[in-house]
């Protein structure tokens, strides 16, 4: 008979709930913020269903109209310089982050909706409405929403895509060491995939100051959790990944704010990530005005069920019972807010026949197609070219790999914000190649060996390079490694300049070396360059010398472009 | 530009550089060979690619690899585009083969292009305009 003796995780993974002596000791300040940002964003969601339903949004409107408690809650508890980013359905994260950096002394619920928060309204909806005076100048729309000095790192159209680039922004925080923490917001959809799980376990082995925020709607389209995943309490993937988790009513935001709270705690703190799963729902459908009844998914009961505990309701009766509002401030303020929203439309539309039309000068121009797809090399002016038939310095003959790990030493040496990832390098005496030798030893803090994950290194690296303090430099063993973080590679760091307007920078350097002629086989064996090249954001810099690799190298580390930098095993 | 010539422009780049003068060298041939260098469709140079075409009206694209993910394709296509004019023949590429390749020395080899793929080519192109080389 053998024995067994029961194992745990050592991470704690706790449900929190408000109590009433929670909202008695909540500061009405703080209740009034909340309640006016719940009315703002519900109004704007409905406008934006409104618009949607009259053909006036290209492309789709993924509401997030009853899960507005989750996203009020979690960011009212973060302050200016605290990121987030989020998924397809992220209108209310993004106005939560964006209100609350611009209205930074608070909002009151019974006064004006004040000029600057007007503004912020009518220029996120003209972004959803692809309009020039955007925040992404009418590229990014309603899934490529970013606002960076609000903190709003960007909304994401790919499923899981914007956690691993979540975590370079928070390894960005650690090592600058301001306390500051990213948060990124995802649902039921995405925890199961790969992006979010290889995150989970790179940002909690580098205690990276992460919240992963899961609103739990129950619904991926019209899949729910029960379907997709024996352990439907999504804030478990914690136990497995040794990360504390709160599960908490996200329809309460007062509980899901107690919750931030003690995040909050941990993460600035040093000890690494969080998980919080906040429940909520979304009265209606994937996208559009309809319900989700009406395409025979789930009950009308259940969503009524839902719709009895909604956030607007909820935070309005806990003040009004504690004589902080009466009922006709609450209705005041929810006419206010449909009022601002109307006129926000009527001020983006025109009269067309009975139906109404965007306003013809607000759209961008078509000739605006391919602007800053990548950035112009103005970095690089000013910069000293040499060639080797015209050098004047002194030559000497070295190997090849020696001369890759010398570029890197000099290049660490003069700017401290140069960083190195993956797998290995960090040991073997610079790694599967040497290409790092030495790195290491003298630059302990900033030679990172990672775990077999690309698609979540390199979408850290992304967020490294994206926040703009450090440069990242990443190491693919084999090129044929591209395809595991193809996701990263392509749809994330070499659309983000362009997706988001043509001005942001993505400053990442991506090494691998050719591998074919070593045996290695029908997966280690390929040349990158075919596929790089039809991604317009990459540059692809091939040195086929030692004397070319150390101008080439150098120009992309001072590139602000994504930069892939071809050795090859041969030479 | 890393060896001028007059009869045919070569654009190589990494390892296949090295290939590709050894066998301009061994073979004693007037050719232009280019280590491409910046790769990269915003990147390539081409007021040098260019200026080498209007001069040999001959164009060979030598990579190593496998011809699916191959770089040529999208190089052969522009180099068609902007300098059709200035062709005597059609861009002739050198690729490995349509399979990636295998771990077997013998299978491998024969999947990746080397001097012999090289040579070939550059044979096959003399002829082409009527300099057949001597066998």
């Amino acid at each position: 008979m053998p024995e067994t003796k029961r194992l745990q995780s050592n991470a704690p993974w706790v449900e929190i709930r408000s109590t009433k002596a929670d909202w008695d000791a909540a500061d009405p300040k703080l209740l009034g913020a909340i309640l006016t940002q719940l009315h703002l964003i519900r109004a704007f969601e409905e406008k934006v269903l409104e618009l949607t339903a009259e053909g006036l949004v290209h492309g789709p409107a993924h509401s997030s109209i009853g899960q507005e408690g989750g996203a009020v809650g979690s960011i009212i508890a973060l302050r200016p310089s605290d990121q987030v980013n989020g998924s397809h359905r992220g209108h209310h994260q993004f106005l939560a982050k964006a209100i609350s950096f611009v209205a930074q002394n608070g909002l009151d619920p019974t006064q004006d909706i004040p000029e600057n928060i007007h503004a912020l309204l009518r220029r996120t909806l003209a972004e959803i409405m692809g309009l020039a005076e955007g925040f992404c100048k009418g590229r990014g729309g309603s899934m490529h929403l970013r606002w960076a000095e609000a903190g709003v790192l960007g909304t994401n159209a790919i499923v899981g895509g914007g956690v691993p680039m979540a975590a370079g922004a928070a390894w960005a925080h650690k090592r600058a060491g301001t306390g500051d923490v990213t948060v990124t917001y995802f649902g039921d959809g995405a925890v199961n995939i790969g992006s979010v799980l290889e995150t989970m376990n790179l940002a909690a082995a580098w205690q990276l100051p992460l919240c992963f925020f899961i609103e739990n709607n129950r619904y991926a389209v019209a899949t729910t959790v029960e379907e997709s995943t024996a352990e439907p309490r999504l804030s478990s993937r914690g136990q497995a990944f040794n990360i504390p988790a709160w599960r908490v009513d996200g329809m309460n935001p007062l509980a899901v704010k107690l919750a931030m709270d003690q995040a909050l705690a941990h993460m600035r703190a040093g000890h690494g990530p969080t998980i919080i799963e906040a429940e909520v729902y979304r009265y209606f459908h994937q996208s559009g005005p309809l319900p989700g009844s009406a395409f025979g998914y789930r009950a009308k009961e259940e969503e009524a069920e839902w719709r009895a505990r909604d956030p607007l309701d909820h935070v309005a009766r806990e003040m009004i019972e504690r004589n902080l509002l009466d009922k006709n401030q609450v209705d005041a303020l929810r006419l206010r807010a449909q009022n601002a929203m109307a006129r926000i439309a009527d001020a983006l539309t025109e009269p067309a026949g009975n139906r109404r039309r965007v306003r013809d000068e607000l759209w961008p121009s078509p000739a605006f197609r391919d602007y800053g797809i990548r950035g112009d090399l103005s970095e690089l002016s000013g910069k000293r070219f040499e060639e080797l038939d015209t050098f004047r310095g002194r030559i000497e003959e070295r190997k090849f790999i020696d001369i890759v790990a010398d570029v890197m030493h000099r290049r660490m040496e003069t700017d401290e914000r140069i960083v190195i990832l993956g797998e290995d390098i960090h040991r073997l005496k610079g790694g599967t190649n040497g290409a790092t030798r030495g790195l290491a030893a003298r630059f302990p803090d900033r030679v990172l060996g990672t775990p077999i994950s690309e698609n979540a290194f390199t979408g850290l690296a992304g967020g490294i390079a994206m926040d703009g303090r450090y440069r990242p430099v990443i190491e693919y063993m084999y090129p044929d490694f591209m395809w595991v973080a193809a996701d990263q590679v392509f749809n994330q760091i070499g659309k983000a300049r362009h997706m988001f307007g043509g001005e942001t920078p993505v400053p990442l350097v991506l090494r691998t070396k050719v591998a074919m002629g070593t045996g290695y086989g029908s997966q280690h064996s390929m040349d990158p360059a075919g596929i790089f090249a039809t991604s317009p954001g990459w540059r692809i810099l091939a040195p086929s010398t030692p004397f070319d690799y150390v101008g080439l190298m150098n120009s992309a580390l001072a590139c602000e472009d994504p930069v892939l930098v071809l050795a090859c095993r041969s030479l | 530009m890393v060896r001028p010539g007059n009869e045919i422009t070569i654009l190589t780049y990494l390892s296949m550089t090295r290939v590709v003068l050894d066998v301009v060298e061994e073979m004693g041939l007037d050719a232009e060979v280019i280590d491409l260098r910046s790769l990269d469709r915003a990147s390539l140079d081409w007021e040098t690619i260019s200026a080498s075409v209007r001069k040999t009206n001959n164009v060979l694209i030598v990579e190593q690899g496998a011809l699916g993910t191959s770089y040529g394709t999208m190089l052969g296509d522009e180099v068609q585009r902007r300098l059709f004019d200035w062709l005597d023949q059609p861009v002739k590429r050198v690729t490995g083969g349509e399979a990636a390749p295998s771990v077997s020395k013998v299978l491998e080899r024969a999947a990746i292009a080397g001097p012999k793929e090289v040579r070939d080519a550059l044979r096959a192109m003399m002829t082409e305009v009527g300099k057949p080389l001597a066998a």
